[in-house]
């Protein structure tokens, strides 16, 4: 297959690249505004990844280089791999002077199918092990999130963390009275193993997989579940909480653009974990929402997902400047939440009540 | 034995009961049955002796064998009263649990059930089964034109032992494997005969139909369900503490399930609430209800009449001059000004603008077509108000209006709407007429349901120009979202409630028409520039962003009218009617929750004298804003 027959729709256009005058093969979403052709292309999704890191300045001005990316197997965090071991091969003064931790999640249960994931984890493991790249790395499933002060010991024996809590997870989530409630709590652990993984290894920054088409179906699933006021935050480039930097360095690529990328680069076949996530449940708001942007994507409406971001990095919580933060998700929490006794913000309050087993919930749970 | 002492019963005899109370000494129970002479050994014995023929079992020998063993007795076989032939049981044990069969006699010998599938239905053959493995259901079929083959009894049904034969030594015991069982021919004939009889009779019944799928499905326990309780009716109770009525609907809002009353109680209940904690209402106020005759304006007019807020309430409705569609819908307004006892005003569009909405249509087609509507009735809406007198309009905005409104401006990039289309009452901050929301947070499925147990009558069609608005997708959403998470809705307008747009971002800043004194950002309001291209045939006017030629040329772009980066979209894209289906139209085009601006209002506004005055002999003569065709225009202040 050659690069033409990646993109058809822009392949068929039979227009010139908006670079240079070589004929526009490849393009993002929408093939009308811009196409572009390989070289160019490549070029194009890589200049933003790395503009939206540079033009908010997170390594400039003395921060620490320090970075933990969190790798899910998907091709957005296979892209971001694909960009780190990229930038620890460069020589010249563009390199991206990063020093990078990669930490595998594992969030399946099933020890047949952790079983395959660990093995192709160990597969990428090596190969980020070879000279000249040697970045160190560490497994965790998503129940390690819930030890408050993780553990890194330099050879526990254990082939991943958070293996001793997976009884509490599963009970957790099975404890969620809903497949929503059983989603956001499985996004929530994300989270909170990224952050307390950063916290115990001294990394300030974190760099999340997320693509501008999952921040834009985040963006309705989040104002669908209460969380308007944060939404802005939780879908930015750069994001201060739970202690830590979150940084969403694929905020302006779409998914499109991230999936030939990974095969003109040959991501796909050295990073990509193919079952590594869980799939979004049936009669969820998640999928319900994931549905309704790909369905207007579809319609036409290719616009939507820079829209939903543009419109949200407007917007910022009404009710003023916070002084205290959600004990669970490090949200600011509102003057409404203050007056509650577990000072947890809207949305984590409501998940609570969503818990049959509430005891569980904060003890798992708790500051 | 007779005249002998009765045997001493030891103190302890509580530990065995049955072993010397009921013994046959102590018992002297009476011989039974044929007796014999049998000759007896010894010289003092009497040389002979009278012996039972068949003593029994040694034990207990009253005891009466369970009608269930083989070769028990019928006649003490009693079927329990609910199982008739033709009744429908449901088997509970064995190879078929939980199977729907139908049973057909009970079998002589053994008092078996005899029952069947039938096999066509629920794969179930001809078989027999204790009654004590079965529940009998209400459901019954009349097999009494069923004519089961005579063969059909105990014997039939016998399993037949395979004669086994003594191994020679050395010989393989399990040489000859083990033998499966294989259905007869007979065993076939005797299922097809019996299973054409039952289905004819089934399809005599006159719910053949759902029969059909009852038996061939499974019975199962439900969590809250007890077996010994089926077949009774389980109210549920109504959730409102202190009534011990049945519940008989189930609240959109909460899911809590409530009898009518309740219902109808909690409901105006909830919009009091809306109403009180709010302050949305001052008494003596004259406050214009928003009416179209659909359910949402019907249902606030009734819950508004229902409780005394001290207002003087009118009805206001918009005649729009759409065929077919708005002049029945009046009618219902008419029925609604009748029954509430409610002075109503109509006002049309043709009268305040010159222009019917079938003549705008038949003049720029079906597309934007919305965006004409949605304009105009929100300053219809203002006008009329403001002639009558009125200090509030309010309109029957729902919680789905809402949620929906929310995510079209989140979608479309409209932040400044976004900010206050959540506002139960905008337009406090002067410049424009209050508009108040008092269902804001009631579901559309209980204000539907609320009309109906309260039997109001409204209007209910689709306007039949807005079959593809652009709020039908975000509808769709939320209607798919309200049945994975009902409590969604709130949590959306939760959402958009919480927001506040950032300092740094530009918002337009907010004026007066030039020529009809409107409020707008722009130079002309949004109906002036529409009327405009209408009378000069310019129909682009008003409905689309020019795009720049440089832009265009540039990328490409053939995103007509909608949102597209290369032109930097910004600006309150075309308003977008939405008509839908189900309910009243009143101001739902054009995101009508909002402020009375004809494109995006700002936070900015400045002081705005606006004073109603009678504009409607004035527009008559002048077309709508006063703009004639070329364009110098007097202004229309109204």
């Amino acid at each position: 297959m050659t690069s033409a027959d990646l993109d058809p729709d822009a392949a068929a256009l039979g227009r010139k690249c908006v670079k240079c005058d070589s004929p526009g093969i490849l393009s993002g979403i929408d093939a009308r505004k811009a196409v572009y052709c390989r070289p160019c292309f490549v070029q194009m999704v890589k200049h933003k990844f790395r503009s939206a890191l540079g033009k908010r300045r997170v390594y400039k001005d003395g921060a620490s280089k320090e970075t933990l990316l969190v790798f899910d197997g998907s091709p957005a965090a296979a892209l971001a791999l694909g960009q780190l071991v990229e930038s620890k091969r460069e020589t010249d003064h563009r390199k991206l002077m990063i020093e990078p931790t990669v930490l595998f999640t594992l969030e399946t249960t099933d020890p047949e199918r952790a079983g395959r994931i660990l093995q192709r984890y160990a597969e990428i493991g090596a190969k980020l092990a070879e000279p000249g790249i040697g970045i160190p790395f560490r497994i965790a499933h998503l129940a390690a999130g819930l030890q408050k002060n993780i553990e890194l010991e330099a050879d526990s024996g254990e082939q991943y963390l958070g293996k001793e809590q997976i009884a509490i997870y599963e009970r957790l989530l099975s404890a969620m009275q809903s497949t929503t409630a059983r989603s956001e709590m499985t996004r929530l652990f994300g989270e909170l193993l990224a952050a307390r993984f950063a916290v115990a290894s001294g990394i300030d920054k974190i760099w999340l997989p997320r693509t501008g088409d999952d921040l834009s179906k985040d963006v309705v699933s989040f104002f669908s579940l209460g969380k308007g006021a944060h939404t802005s935050s939780l879908i930015s480039v750069s994001e201060r909480r739970l202690g830590v930097n979150f940084l969403r360095p694929m905020h302006d690529i779409g998914d499109k653009e991230v999936t030939l990328l990974n095969r003109l680069e040959g991501y796909d076949e050295r990073y990509e974990t193919p079952d590594s996530r869980e799939p979004l449940p049936p009669a969820s708001i998640h999928l319900v929402a994931a549905n309704f942007i790909d369905m207007l994507q579809r319609e036409g409406y290719t616009a939507t997902t820079s829209t939903l971001l543009a419109s949200t990095a407007k917007i910022v919580d009404g009710s003023g400047k916070a002084q205290e933060y959600c004990r669970i998700c490090g949200s600011p929490a509102t003057q409404k939440d203050k007056n509650s006794p577990t000072l947890l913000c809207y949305p984590c309050r409501r998940l609570r009540e969503e818990c049959s087993e509430q005891t569980l919930f904060d003890d798992a749970l708790g500051s | 034995m007779p005249g002998k002492s009765t045997p001493r019963i030891p103190k302890n005899y509580e530990i065995a009961p049955g072993v010397l109370r009921f013994s046959s000494t102590r018992l002297a129970l009476p011989k039974v049955g044929a007796t014999k002479v049998k000759k007896v050994g010894g010289s003092k014995n009497g040389g002979e002796r009278k012996v039972v023929e068949n003593k029994g079992p040694r034990l207990f020998p009253q005891i009466r064998q369970s009608a269930a063993v083989e070769g028990g007795d019928l006649a003490k076989t009693k079927l329990r009263k609910t199982i008739t032939p033709g009744t429908v049981l449901i088997i509970l044990a064995g190879k078929h649990k939980g199977k729907r069969v139908i049973f057909l006699k009970q079998l002589a010998k053994s008092g078996l059930l005899l029952v069947t599938g039938p096999m066509r239905l629920n794969n179930t053959p001809l078989r027999r089964i204790a009654q004590a493995f079965v529940i009998a259901t209400k459901t019954k079929i009349d097999v009494s034109g069923v004519k089961l083959p005579a063969n059909l009894d105990d014997a039939y049904f016998r399993r037949v032992k395979s004669k086994t034969r003594k191994t020679k030594e050395g010989e393989n015991i399990f040489a000859s494997g083990k033998q499966e069982y294989e259905v007869t021919d007979q065993r076939k004939a005797d299922q097809k005969t019996v299973d054409t009889a039952i289905l004819a009779a089934l399809k005599k019944n006159p719910d053949y139909k759902f029969l059909r799928g009852y038996l061939g499905s499974r019975f199962s326990i439900q969590k809250g369900q007890f077996p010994h309780k089926l077949g009774v009716d389980m109210p549920i109770a109504c959730s409102t503490e202190a009534c011990t009525s049945s519940a008989t609907i189930k609240r959109a809002r909460d899911g809590d399930p409530v009898c009518t009353a309740c219902f109808t109680h909690r409901f105006e209940e909830d919009v009091h609430e809306t109403i009180s904690s709010t302050s949305l209402f001052k008494r003596g106020e004259r406050v214009a209800i928003g009416a179209s005759g659909g359910k949402d304006s019907t249902v606030l007019a009734y819950a508004m009449k229902r409780h005394d807020y001290g207002l003087e309430l009118i009805l206001l409705s918009i005649d729009e001059g759409i065929k077919g569609y708005r002049d029945d819908s009046l009618k219902s307004v008419e029925r609604n000004k009748i029954e509430y006892q409610l002075p109503l005003t109509i006002l049309s569009y043709k009268d305040l603008y010159g222009w019917s909405m079938d003549e705008i249509v038949a003049k720029i087609g079906k597309k934007n077509n919305c965006t004409f509507c949605g304009v105009f009735r929100r300053q219809a809406l203002d006008r009329g108000s403001y002639k009558l007198g009125c200090t509030k309009l309010v309109t029957g905005h729902n919680a789905d209006d809402i949620a929906e409104t929310v995510l079209m401006n989140l979608l479309r990039g409209d932040v400044a709407r976004l900010e206050r289309c959540t506002n139960i009452c905008t337009g406090e901050d002067g410049g424009s007429l209050p508009r108040a929301k008092p269902l804001k947070y009631s579901y559309e499925k209980d204000i539907v349901m609320y009309a109906r147990v309260n039997k109001l009558e409204y209007f209910y069609t689709e306007c039949i120009y807005a079959p593809n608005a652009y709020r039908n997708f975000a509808r769709d959403y939320i209607k798919k979202l309200e049945r994975v998470r009902p409590r969604a809705i709130l949590d959306i307008i939760i959402s958009g409630e919480s927001v506040a747009i950032r300092k740094e971002v530009a918002m337009p800043v907010l004026g007066n028409c030039s020529r009809c004194n409107y409020i707008s950002s722009q130079k002309l309001c949004k109906a002036c520039l529409l009327i405009e291209g209408l009378n000069t045939d310019n129909l682009q006017l008003g409905t689309k962003k020019k795009a720049t030629t440089t832009s265009a040329q540039k990328t490409g772009c053939k995103s007509e009218g909608e949102p597209c980066e290369c032109r930097g979209d910004q600006d309150g894209v075309t308003v977008e009617n939405n008509n839908s289906g189900n309910d009243d139209a009143i101001d739902r085009c054009q995101d009508s929750l909002n402020d009375l601006n004809c494109s995006t209002s700002t936070r900015k506004k400045k002081p705005i004298s606006f004073e109603a005055t009678d504009s409607e002999a004035t527009a008559q003569d002048n077309k709508a804003c006063g703009c004639d065709n070329d364009g110098g225009a007097a202004k229309i202040d109204f």
